[in-house]
């Protein structure tokens, strides 16, 4: 795996740095990314696949406490990787029609 | 989610992609959606929706599953097929050698028969001139009456169709074709295809000469005894000597001397037969 937002030769999307970015903003579950980006559910959860193969992203399961609590079955949420989030800074350099990042 | 809150739909789109789903990720995957979707009809329901708009959100949400299932499978596929086919296909050769051998054999004729049919058809028909540029400009003249059309001419009627040549035909060339007999400096005589031409040959095939120069219409006028070399004899023959006009060769006992190498790739003008000399 390299930096700026390539592997295996391949350059990430813009969709795919969007969703890179709600994960960066604090967004944490499929549709919350969904919302966020505006893409589909049939776009983010692959994609959502695909970052974590590549070591960008990272899920969990939350706790049966809190799934317990809320009557549902546990949440897959997901988490940004420090890889992750150099390649979201590489990707927000190519796609200025993407939000910059604030400075930290 | 609970069940009474899932729309039929809901349930029908994750079914069918938990058909679609590896096994092994396959409670994971529905826990996933189920999670996702009973949290998103919560919060809505939360801010007061009607039920309609919550089925229809989660409908809509729900349809995501199918290409995330279909991914999660071809990326299984993906990742172990190639093993897999791999071991499966030693294993099956191990296990009947002679059916291997007889696949093996019949998929190496049909390769080989293939490769000749092409390339017969690709020098007799696609491209029966290489290294001749304007090939489709050319056309055949033949002698012919009503009954025959494979009649032979001689030489002074060569003369009187060229000198006679209607407008819009830039040259005629003839030619004809001999295997001969050829001795390279001291060595063993060695049989070769030989394309005996009118001088201008080269010049109605727009063809140039890679070394040296190329037939010429004085050559036959004057009956010099010279020779164009192919490109291919000049490489095996010859070992690619820069130096090779002015050297001899030898055609059928008559002394000749090599005037210029023919370009690569050119092979005369008798399409399908690559020629080795071209005379005057």
């Amino acid at each position: 795996m390299l930096d700026f937002g390539i592997h295996m030769g391949r350059r990430l999307g813009l969709g795919t740095i969007s969703i890179l970015q709600a994960l960066s903003d604090g967004r944490r579950f499929g549709f919350d990314i969904m919302d966020a980006t505006g893409l589909t559910s049939g776009t983010v959860y692959p994609a959502l696949e695909r970052l974590e193969e590549l070591g960008f992203v990272r899920s969990k399961w939350e706790s049966d406490a809190i799934a317990h609590r809320d009557g549902r079955p546990a949440r897959r949420y997901f988490e940004l990787t420090k890889s992750g989030d150099r390649t979201l800074g590489e990707g927000l350099a190519r796609y200025p029609l993407l939000r910059p990042r604030t400075a930290e | 989610m609970k069940p009474h809150t899932c729309p039929t739909r809901v349930r029908l789109i994750l079914g069918l992609g938990a058909w679609l789903v590896p096994t092994d990720r396959r409670a994971s995957w529905r826990q996933q959606w189920m999670g996702d979707l009973a949290a998103q009809g919560t919060f809505l329901a939360s801010e007061g929706r009607a039920p309609h708009v919550i089925r229809r959100d989660l409908v809509r949400r729900s349809l995501g599953a199918l290409p995330h299932a279909g991914w999660l499978r071809t990326h299984q596929w993906r990742t172990l097929m190639t093993a897999q086919d791999l071991r499966y296909a030693v294993r099956g050769f191990i296990q009947r050698p002679g059916f291997t051998a007889a696949i093996v054999l019949t998929l190496g004729l049909a390769i080989g028969a293939t490769t000749t049919i092409f390339s017969w058809v690709d020098a007799l028909v696609l491209n029966p001139l290489p290294g001749v540029s304007r090939s489709s400009d050319l056309i055949l003249v033949r002698f012919a009456t009503p009954t025959r059309t494979d009649l032979s001419f001689s030489y002074p009627n060569y003369r009187d169709v060229r000198d006679a040549a209607p407008d819009g035909l830039q040259g005629i060339a003839v030619k004809n074709m001999m295997a001969t007999t050829v001795r390279i400096d001291d060595g063993a005589p060695e049989r070769v295809w030989v394309e005996v031409a009118s001088g201008n040959l080269f010049d109605v095939l727009e063809v140039r000469a890679l070394h040296g120069r190329v037939l010429q219409s004085d050559d036959e006028r004057e009956r010099r005894p010279v020779a164009v070399i192919s490109h291919a004899l000049w490489t095996t023959r010859f070992q690619s000597d820069a130096g090779i006009v002015g050297r001899g060769v030898s055609v059928n006992g008559v002394p000749l001397t090599i005037v210029g190498v023919a370009p690569e790739g050119f092979r005369g003008a008798m399409g399908g037969l690559a020629m080795d000399l071209w005379l005057p």
